[in-house]
């Protein structure tokens, strides 16, 4: 049977009888480790005229062809027309008195497209943004359409007064993280493909965010490019003013190529960037003149400079102390100014007690640049993050770039199909499962080696198989072990600084210190909730207040629960695991519109079967095919969510009372918690068994609301309402 | 194992694995399908409350024009045959 082959657009001359064997596979279950494209065996093009010329003379002496170093498409058809490949690849060696090739389809080009390419080459440069108090607010709003969002997390920094009834939060040491949905349709936007799939619609989906890699504080690499400690101010003490410059006495500390002063008034940058301004000392003023920072002002009078910033009053003989964050352009010019309150409080100046200092420092600009710091997370290991994370299979449409990606627990909720009348017998049955292991492990990598805490696994229960494996080592760092208290919470430290003690601090020096990790990814779910809080930067001197708070979660994340969420299908197949490899007669239809994601049913075998390979599918011949059994049903299965699950509970009295539960996994740690607004919940007790009987205090007339929360599996009871 | 997946309940949540939540009236909120299924061979229908449901997919619909009261949610997922349907659990929303 004749098989049209083209090559790169042109028809390729195949010898009379050339048979190309096929192997069909999306996803071969007996591997977690990759996923699989269709191929043909080798086969043999003759060195026909036609064929020298469409492989641009590869083996004829002096040739500069460079087939076999590039992507060459081809397209199979059979001798009726009918496409068994589509624009697929074809590898192309010297066989001697013939060419040598392979065709290669299916998900062969989604890997080809992002191979030896990086998250950063998706061009990330529309996210890369200056933290300050604004920006960190604005990606709160839960309506926002940007891609990044700060989660209010510990990253093990210096997390400012966080647990306070108005939590403040430190922003210096805050990271932006990137929504993983948004990543995956850049790659696939990139690359000029679509693809669909349930998963991609779910909360636990959308809501899955990759943090910035590396901590950046602002207080690195700051320099103090200006320091006056000494202004001078009139001594009279008869002239009133209506307002007054600092005027410089002396520059203790100047950096000439930063700033100018001009005359002693001004100073003027040279370089744009972000400054804090410090001004401290006592002036003996009548009537407390209000402090003020002018800017572009020279040549002006006192009364007249544009004012940017109030920092105060200068209260008569006491010190003041005030600083301030400001963005400056190259060439701007900043003046310090004393002006009356109002226009019946002129001031007068009594100069000899009077001592002023001010400090100008030259911020690092906390710029977040996604597209340098994802340089060294390849795209295909991010695919693979997903990929695994929800057990999903891809299925390239044949046509075109559309991939289907399904979760095998939607497979088996697909049609399907007979196909006993293609049943000719069974030639094996194989019950040790390709490369697994009793116990298969999910990874994440750690800060401390030697943890796995939020590790998860895949059982076999298969005595014959090796004790353990490694099948998925994820390049996503977990949070550390312990929880901390945060938002007056529990919460998860997200590490991107290492804190070290200083020894013997000098007065006024922080006894910690904040070393910046850097290549830390973690994935992390952004939980907004309605929380007042003011973000401030230290560094920065500026902050902002935000009614609502973005904190972390971890919900979902720890592999065993992707276990429970993703795996039970698989676990449950491959615990009585069955395949078979049977010859069927297949025809160039069957193979041309095979779909692997329907299951099968094959009445000669008595049961239900996923269609793992189609082994060298050759027209006219029986082709051996791998079925892996599904069971119809199975006793004792559940794929239920965790659940908590509250009993009818008795009110002893007004503040006692007892809660009976149940749950239908097996928990982690229990307590029970209260809360007066449901955003702020306090550990009451343990809840180590059922019922457990509780106290609430508070005054009466109070709405108090109790829960049972497994803080190891972050799942919770729904609420009892209780006023006292 | 197969009749378990084609029949398994459907969970739905405000997010996180909630099932109740009081909010001030206003308050954006989401209504989340947890149980994956296959979209080519089920339909999908949230029902309840007195306000809008705009269903951004077969697993997320935002609810709004919510006045004050409580109200309650839940979800019918109904095989392409229509020969069964599934029923989820119920949500309890309070506005106050």
């Amino acid at each position: 049977m004749a098989l049209i082959l083209y090559i790169n657009g042109q028809l390729a001359d195949l010898d009379a009888g050339q048979v190309i064997a096929q192997t069909k596979q999306v996803n071969d279950l007996n591997s977690l480790e990759n996923r699989q494209a269709n191929y043909t065996n080798k086969f043999n093009l003759p060195k026909t005229a036609n064929n020298v010329r469409i492989m641009n003379f590869l083996t004829v002496p002096g040739n500069q062809s460079d087939i076999p170093y590039t992507q060459n498409s081809c397209s199979l058809y059979s001798e009726t027309g009918e496409c068994f490949v589509y624009n697929g690849w074809v590898v192309v060696t010297d066989g001697g008195d013939s060419y040598e090739a392979v065709v290669y389809d299916g998900i062969i080009d989604l890997y080809k497209s992002i191979e030896n390419t990086t998250l950063a080459s998706l061009g990330l440069d529309e996210i890369d943004h200056t933290k300050d108090p604004d920006t960190v607010k604005a990606s709160f709003t839960s309506d926002s359409s940007l891609p990044y969002r700060y989660i209010l997390a510990d990253y093990n920094g210096k997390t400012g007064a966080t647990n306070s009834i108005l939590p403040e939060v430190n922003i210096d040491y805050l990271v932006p993280s990137v929504n993983v949905a948004w990543l995956w349709d850049k790659i696939f936007e990139k690359y000029k493909m679509q693809y669909e799939g349930a998963v991609f619609k779910t909360e636990n989906f959308k809501n899955l965010w990759m943090t910035y890699p590396k901590g950046i504080s602002s207080s690195e690499g700051e320099t103090e490019v200006l320091n006056i400690n000494t202004y001078s101010f009139p001594k009279s003490g008869i002239v009133k003013y209506e307002a007054y410059y600092f005027k410089t006495a002396k520059t203790d500390t100047y950096d000439p190529t930063v700033i100018s002063i001009a005359p002693t008034t001004h100073i003027k940058v040279s370089q744009a960037g972000r400054y804090r301004i410090e001004i401290e000392g006592t002036i003996n003023a009548s009537y407390s003149p209000m402090v003020l920072l002018g800017k572009n002002g020279e040549q002006m009078n006192a009364a007249n400079v544009p004012i940017v910033h109030n920092f105060g009053l200068a209260i008569d003989k006491k010190p003041f102390k005030f600083s301030y964050g400001i963005d400056l352009e190259a060439q701007d010019s900043i003046c310090v100014i004393l002006k009356r309150r109002d226009r019946d409080r002129s001031f007068r100046l009594e100069g000899e007690k009077d001592t002023a200092s001010i400090k100008l420092t030259k911020l690092s600009v906390n710029n977040f640049s996604f597209s340098t710091a994802f340089t060294d997370f390849s795209t295909s290991d991010f695919m693979y993050e997903v990929v695994n994370r929800f057990g999903l299979t891809l299925y390239k449409d044949k046509y075109t770039n559309m991939y289907r990606f399904l979760t095998l627990q939607e497979q088996l909720q697909s049609a399907v199909i007979n196909w006993s009348e293609k049943f000719s017998k069974a030639v094996s049955q194989n019950y040790i499962y390709g490369s697994y292991a009793q116990r298969n492990w999910f990874k994440y990598t750690y800060n401390d080696k030697e943890a796995a805490h939020n590790d998860g696994f895949l059982d076999v229960a298969n005595l014959n198989l090796p004790d353990s494996k490694d099948v998925v080592k994820s390049k996503i760092y977990s949070p550390e072990k312990n929880f901390v208290k945060y938002l007056n919470g529990q919460g998860n430290v997200y590490k991107l600084w290492d804190k070290e003690a200083v020894d013997n601090p000098e007065n006024g020096e922080d006894p910690v210190t904040y070393k910046p990790l850097d290549k830390r990814y973690y994935f992390l779910r952004a939980n907004v909730v309605n929380q007042p809080v003011t973000l401030k930067s230290t560094a920065g001197v500026s902050q902002a207040s935000s009614p609502v708070a973005v904190v972390e979660s971890y919900y979902k994340m720890k592999f065993g629960d992707v276990m429970h969420d993703y795996y039970s299908a698989l676990k449950s197949i491959l615990s009585k695991s069955l395949v078979v490899t049977a010859e069927l007669w297949l025809t160039d239809n069957d193979v041309i519109n095979f779909d692997f994601s329907k299951l099968y049913y094959i009445e000669q075998l008595s049961g239900y079967y996923i269609m793992n390979k189609i082994n060298n599918y050759v027209p006219g011949k029986v082709t051996k095919c791998e079925l892996v059994h599904v069971p119809y049903s199975t006793i004792g299965l559940n794929f239920e969510p965790k659940t908590i699950t509250l009993g009818t509970f008795i009110r002893y009295n007004q503040r006692f009372m007892s809660i009976p539960y149940s749950a239908n996994y097996d928990t982690g740690t229990l307590v029970v918690q209260s809360s007066v607004n449901q955003v702020i919940w306090t550990d009451m007790r343990s809840a180590a068994a059922s019922p457990v009987v509780v106290q609430v205090g508070g005054l009466k007339g109070t709405t108090i609301y109790l829960r049972i929360n497994d803080i190891d599996n972050s799942i919770q009871s729904s609420l009892i309402t209780m006023l006292l | 194992m197969i009749h378990q997946f084609k029949y398994q309940t459907p969970f739905i949540s405000f997010g996180f694995g909630v099932t109740q939540k009081t909010v001030t009236a206003g308050t954006p909120l989401t209504i989340w399908l947890v149980t994956l299924y296959n979209e080519s061979e089920y339909t999908f229908s949230l029902t309840g409350g007195g306000g809008a449901i705009n269903a951004v997919s077969n697993y997320e619909y935002s609810i709004s024009n919510l006045s004050r009261g409580t109200y309650t949610f839940s979800m019918r997922v109904t095989t392409k045959d229509k020969h069964t349907s599934l029923d989820s659990n119920v949500l309890t929303l309070t506005i106050t």
